[in-house]
């Protein structure tokens, strides 16, 4: 009980990505809704921080410095895309967008 | 005789009217224009040329030589599938140096005279690319080594001659004539191809000499083989028939003959070039060149020779009151391919193709002249309104004149020899039927004399009268616009010195039938009739050495016949015209029938076309409710399929997509890991 | 420098996106002008290198780095250069001010543009180097981030933002779930190099399998669950159910030359990453757990399906129409890979077709919407080309040769013989069948029954229907003497017409020249190797078909 074992570590890093998950579906802001992706891909470092003390190399902290940077260009790409739309109509819900459509 | 000019360059024949018929088909409509007949004169030039340099030269060969002249020439091989093989190339020997003589030298006369009588015709270009097709597929068809070449040019004078009979497009009847050649002409052309597969099957070739005469591995000659099995010597007595139903369509015998009529919507010089002298006569040609296949069986030359002549009968009837010039000669060209199928039926087919060669002549004089008519009359051609026009065209009717004194079969003329061959060689046949169709033939004969200088008399003398007077105001000769072009009246000129010179091929002795004897069709043809009819055929009659015959009587009375109709003629529609139009009175049902033309069209389009309309209106029903249901509810599925899918994530929702794609992870999952 | 070597061609089209960026600062339009010339002149140069570069890498293949390339990572680059070739064409500024084309407006950003487009590219042909798991990551993502900018600068409308949004957020998601599924790869093996990764699964084929044929490694759970979740991730980028929901919207969205970027890039990056995991996943000898068989099956089965019964439905949008028809197309590929898979004895074959038919639908796909940029929208909008069936109406009689690039282009979508569609489904129906995926092939021929009927629309529309704008009320069948006189050929400007007349040409080449498709299937027949030969023992019987398939 006292030690944080491997599972414990998998355990967080799988809610956080459920937690993202499940907002990136509920929540209705985009910026929002991106902040939730960015809470998948947290739970994704943790996962892979994890393992690579568990392995004991260091690939997964590599990793997980590239994932930091695909995750900082997603952030600047996704709020110029927001800022982009909100220009447009003044509002961030996301369901405003359905011009496209079967 | 492979050493020959025009042996060794024997693809020139087809290759220079294709490629001036692709020159002024793709370059016409912009470039050439009105010039387009430049391509077709030289390319046809060249052929014709070349045509007769064949000609002399085997004409020479065979003065030197006893033997049989034939080469089989292959310019590529064309077809090699499994065991079928069609080498595509040239057999030459007499009889295609013959065609080939007539095919390009009277395809290049009409050419020249389609320059001054199709000018300024919408599509000029198209006219002339249609004609160097035309010439390039029945140089195909008379060279063809095989049955397949014999076939494509079949079937590829067949498309010319819908192309051409359907030129003037905008005119309904025109549409609907090429129509009407083109379906009756596939009845004909479906026995024909079955025949030919029939062939393959029997002889399993389908080379007409394989190597060459001689080599016995071509289908001519193994039909004559004496070691046939059960299987081959049954195909043998239904192939001729089946050959013989193409050659009744594409040469306008009863029941097949409806076309032709209706054909001359087409330019007047296709009228000559395709439907007088070359295109029809293309079932005579295959009859003379396979005649050992049709010579073993005699009900099959029996049929052909009944066949012809009802036909030449029958045509000959209806053309006794039609009105219109074209009209009476189509009927007249029905009637006289009529003569020349009684004749290769009745085993005489020199005398079939000696006919075929004058009558090439004289008729693609006919229908010039009566084009040279048209053109002056502003395209009337009604005989009932005009008269008297040798003021207004003294050259053509000098010409007409010729042509129809040729196909009277007046003594001395061209007509006269051909005619009186075939009618001798009817009565002389063993058989009552021959000498009952002989006496049929010699009446065909007196009536054609009497229908030819009918329509001679009524639009050339008497008194002038012109459909169209106020077009010409001055009947004098001196009138400004000339009706009668040289452009025009040359070609028609040079025929007629065929029309007047082209009896002499065959008389007093038997050149023409000499020449053609060497070919190697013929001879085996004489020997497989001698010894497979056990009949004493006449050597003379298959061109073959052997007594010459000069049947004096029948020339006598032929002639006398043919005279009488000329003078009975010359009294009802020359002195007396009155009094024909009192006989039509007192003989007025029977007029009735021969205008209505027995209504065969008639008869044909109820027990023909109307069933078949039913049939397709069934089937179109059927189709309508039964198919097309069907395909209504398999074609709903998908789109039952699809609207849901539409309807439940293809809304537009960012978060509803991502919730399906959830979904459908969710599923993967379960379905992998549970 | 091997590795040099190996990403040379990404390598110089990475820097040369990069120093676009730079020209992005200036304004002017030759600068833009020379931005696409630019663009297009790496590409080329490229592709040219590329065709004659030596192909035998074996010298560099045994090093397990982050890169590695055979024969098949050195075809995918060709094409991806090959494709680039026709794709810049296509965005070609050909206004005055080179803001874009008729059917594509980005402003002054040409250089960004270009550079954008020519990143996507270098990520499409690191994919194909990549031998690591953080390298086959970034390099997807480099393929696809520019994707997302591209379709939101592609036009200045709100829909092009409106799909951009859409296909980022929903790209985003799948990037995190493919992240997730290569951490849990990562942790259950320990490694990031597939190289090693495929070796460690290799050393976990039974020595003595109950059935002797099989060589399929045995997978712990983690390691199983970690390959699903990988391939789930990377159905998002092939467009294949269940992730195809997005590209309706997205495709109708973007600028149609863009749209057909869209179309083969990530597409190919998708499936490319997949057939490298799916190698890795059977320790190098194709032979996989059956239920990722199963997988596949279904998945090329569904989709296939969705894509064309959705394709049908579109009666007002064609990109829509043909937006569904790329998904059908990946549903075709998926095919390939199930029967790779299915019968990993036959596993060159099944690559090639898979290979043949990628580049097949890469010609006709980018041929078909380089026809909808090069034709005119009915209202004349400066931003818009020919997006929708009304705007086809007449359009191929009045512009005949475009039209009938088009129809070629869809008689190939459909598979009809003369083009070099046919040759693509015939040679994937072929591997499928020797892997007696019988049920799979009687629902593509059923799919290619289903999808004849929006493509034959489309053609339909271009010929039958009447232009309503113009002046003939009557029957559309008959004016011998007024023709509406056919515009110029090039009726486009001389870059879009170059782009369809080399997709369109192509195709119908491929089609009816055979030894130009020779040339071509024998390239793909070569390309089939993906690492290296696939492990199989000798010990197994001989293959029953060890010579080549008939084309």
């Amino acid at each position: 009980m006292s030690q944080l074992a491997l599972q414990h570590y998998l355990a967080i890093g799988a809610i956080m990505f459920a937690i993202g998950l499940i907002g990136f579906l509920s929540r209705r802001n985009m910026i929002v809704m991106f902040l939730c992706t960015e809470l998948m891909f947290q739970g994704v470092v943790i996962n892979l921080v994890a393992f690579g003390a568990y392995h004991g190399n260091l690939a997964g902290q590599a990793f997980t410095i590239f994932v930091l940077v695909i995750a900082a260009s997603e952030a600047s790409l996704a709020l110029g895309l927001v800022v982009l739309l909100f220009r447009q109509r003044n509002t961030l819900d996301a369901e405003a967008w359905r011009e496209l459509r079967g | 005789m492979n050493d020959l000019f025009a042996v060794h360059y024997s693809w020139l024949f087809p290759l220079c009217p294709l490629i001036g018929a692709i020159l002024s088909g793709f370059l016409g409509a912009k470039w050439l224009k009105s010039q387009s007949h430049w391509p077709i004169w030289i390319g046809v030039g060249i052929s014709a040329a070349l045509s007769l340099c064949l000609l002399f030269h085997t004409i020479q060969l065979s003065n030197t030589t006893p033997d049989t002249i034939s080469t089989t020439i292959t310019w590529y091989h064309w077809i090699d599938i499994g065991h079928f093989s069609a080498a595509a190339g040239a057999f030459i020997d007499p009889l295609t140096a013959v065609m080939l003589t007539v095919v390009c030298c009277i395809g290049f006369l009409i050419t020249i005279f389609s320059k001054g009588y199709m000018a300024g015709e919408e599509g000029y270009f198209r006219f002339f690319a249609y004609l160097g097709l035309f010439i390039f597929s029945m140089t195909l068809l008379v060279m063809g080594n095989n049955f397949i070449l014999l076939y494509l040019g079949w079937e590829g004078v067949g498309v010319c001659s819908y192309l051409l009979i359907g030129y003037y497009y905008e005119r309904p009847a025109a549409r609907e004539a090429a129509k009407k050649a083109f379906l009756v002409n596939r009845v004909g052309d479906f026995g024909f191809g079955i025949g030919i597969m029939l062939i393959y099957l029997t002889f399993g070739t389908v080379s007409f000499f394989g190597a060459g005469a001689g080599t016995h591995t071509g289908v001519l000659e193994l039909a004559t083989s004496s070691t046939l099995n059960d299987f081959q010597q049954h195909a043998l007595a239904w192939i001729p028939f089946l050959l013989m139903i193409g050659a009744f369509g594409k040469s306008a015998q009863f029941p097949l003959y409806v076309w032709l009529p209706d054909a001359m919507e087409g330019p007047t010089p296709v009228s000559a070039l395709i439907h007088a002298a070359t295109m029809v006569t293309a079932g005579i040609y295959m009859i003379a060149r396979c005649s050992t296949l049709f010579v073993q069986s005699e009900a099959a030359l029996l049929t052909i020779a009944a066949v012809g002549c009802f036909t030449a009968l029958f045509a000959a009837t209806i053309a006794l009151r039609q009105f219109d010039l074209k009209k009476v000669f189509a009927y007249s060209t029905i009637s006289q391919l009529g003569f020349m199928f009684a004749g290769v039926g009745l085993l005489a087919p020199v005398a079939g193709v000696f006919h075929l060669v004058t009558h090439a002549f004289f008729k693609a004089l006919l229908f010039l002249s009566s084009g040279v008519v048209m053109h002056a009359m502003a395209g009337e051609l009604d005989m009932r309104k005009m008269s008297g026009l040798k003021h207004v065209l003294p050259k053509t009717r000098w010409l007409m004149l010729v042509g129809c004194l040729a196909l009277a079969g007046c003594p001395f003329f061209s007509g006269f020899f051909s005619k009186d061959e075939i009618v001798g060689a009817a009565l002389s046949h063993p058989s009552l039927l021959g000498r009952i169709i002989g006496a049929v033939l010699l009446f065909s004969a007196f009536l054609t004399a009497y229908y030819t200088f009918r329509l001679y008399f009524r639009v050339f003398e008497g008194p002038l009268v012109t459909p169209h007077a106020a077009h010409h105001n001055d009947h004098d000769h001196s009138h400004a616009h000339n009706h009668e072009p040289l452009i025009m009246i040359l070609p028609l000129f040079i025929l007629m010195l065929g029309a007047l010179l082209a009896g002499y091929l065959n008389f007093p002795k038997n050149y023409l039938g000499d020449f053609l004897g060497h070919s190697p069709s013929f001879q085996l043809g004489y020997q497989t009739a001698r010894s497979a009819t056990g009949i004493d055929v006449p050597a003379h009659a298959f061109g073959q050495p052997g007594e010459e015959h000069l049947d004096m009587t029948t020339m006598v009375i032929s002639g006398a016949i043919s005279i009488l109709g000329i003078l009975l003629a010359s009294y009802y529609h020359l002195k007396n015209r009155p009094a024909s139009d009192a006989l039509v009175q007192k003989f007025a049902p029977i007029a009735r029938l021969l205008e209505g033309k027995f209504w065969v069209d008639e008869v044909y389009e109820r027990i023909i076309v109307d069933p078949l309309y039913a049939i397709g209106r069934a089937f179109t029903f059927i189709d309508r409710i039964v198919v097309d249901g069907l395909v209504a509810i398999i074609s709903f599925i998908p789109q039952l399929f699809g609207w849901s899918l539409k309807l439940t994530i293809q809304r537009g929702y960012l978060q509803g997509y991502g919730a399906a794609m959830l979904f459908g992870v969710a599923i993967i999952l379960l379905v992998i890991f549970l | 420098m091997p590795i040099i070597r190996i990403i040379l061609p990404e390598l110089i089209v990475g820097t040369v996106a990069c120093l676009l960026f730079l020209f992005g600062i200036s304004n002017k339009p030759p600068v833009r002008r020379a931005a696409a010339a630019i663009a297009l002149a790496t590409l080329v140069g490229v592709f040219a290198w590329l065709c004659f570069a030596d192909t035998t890498y074996e010298t560099l293949i045994e090093s397990s780095a982050a890169v590695r390339l055979g024969a098949f990572g050195h075809f995918i680059k060709l094409l991806t250069a090959g494709v680039g070739i026709l794709l810049v064409l296509l965005n070609w500024p050909s206004n005055a001010t080179a803001t874009g084309n008729r059917a594509l407006n980005f402003g002054e950003d040409a250089g960004e543009f270009f550079g954008l487009m020519l990143l996507s590219l270098a990520g499409l042909m690191l994919v194909a180097s990549a031998n690591d798991l953080m390298l086959l990551f970034l390099a997807i993502e480099l393929a696809s981030l520019p994707a997302y900018v591209m379709v939101s600068i592609s036009r200045p409308l709100p829909v092009a933002q409106e799909a951009g949004v859409k296909y980022f957020f929903l790209g985003a998601m799948a990037a995190a779930i493919l992240l997730f599924g290569l951490s849990y790869l990562y942790g259950s093996t320990g490694l990031t190099s597939l190289y090693a990764i495929s070796t460690l699964f290799h050393s976990q084929i039974p020595a003595s399998p109950a059935d002797p044929f099989s060589f399929t490694p045995v997978l712990t759970t983690w390691q199983l669950l970690a390959i699903v979740i990988v391939i789930i991730g990377l159905l998002f980028k092939l467009a294949a159910v269940p992730f195809h929901s997005y590209v309706g919207d997205v495709y109708e969205g973007a600028a149609t030359p863009v749209t057909a970027f869209l179309g083969f890039v990530p597409k190919a990056s998708g499936l490319v990453a997949l057939l490298k995991i799916l190698f890795v996943a059977s320790g190098g000898t194709w032979h996989v757990s059956p239920p990722l068989i199963k997988l596949i099956w279904w998945l090329a089965a569904l989709t296939m399906t969705f894509g064309n019964v959705l394709g049908i439905l579109q009666k007002h949008s064609v990109k829509r129409a043909l937006a569904y028809s790329s998904v059908a197309n990946s549903g075709y590929l998926l095919v390939g890979v199930a029967a790779l898979i299915a019968n990993p004895l036959g596993y060159d074959h099944a690559i090639q077709a898979t290979l043949f038919y990628l580049a097949a639908y890469a010609l006709m796909n980018t041929g078909a919407f380089a026809v909808l940029t090069a034709l005119p929208a009915r209202d004349e909008d400066p931003n818009t080309s020919a997006e929708t069936y009304d705007d086809l109406a007449g359009a191929g009689r009045k512009h005949l040769w475009l039209g009938l690039a088009m129809a070629i282009c869809c008689f190939s979508l459909i598979g009809l013989p003369l083009t070099v569609g046919f040759f693509g489904k015939l040679i994937i129906v072929q591997p499928a069948l020797s892997a007696h995926l019988t049920g799979l092939v009687v629902i593509l021929v059923i799919n290619a029954g289903i999808s004849a009927a929006y493509y034959l629309r489309i053609v339909g529309a271009l010929f039958l229907r009447l232009d309503p704008s113009h002046g003939h009320p009557a029957h559309p069948g008959y004016h011998p003497h007024h023709h509406p006189a056919p515009h110029n050929p090039l009726s486009a400007p001389l870059a879009i017409s170059l782009a369809v007349w080399l997709s369109a040409g192509s195709v119908l080449l491929l089609g009816t020249l055979l030894p130009a498709t020779q040339i071509l299937s024998n390239h793909t027949l070569g390309a089939t190797i993906l690492d290296n030969t696939p492990q199989i023992p000798t010990s197994e019987p001989a293959r029953t078909s060890t010579a080549a398939a008939p084309l």
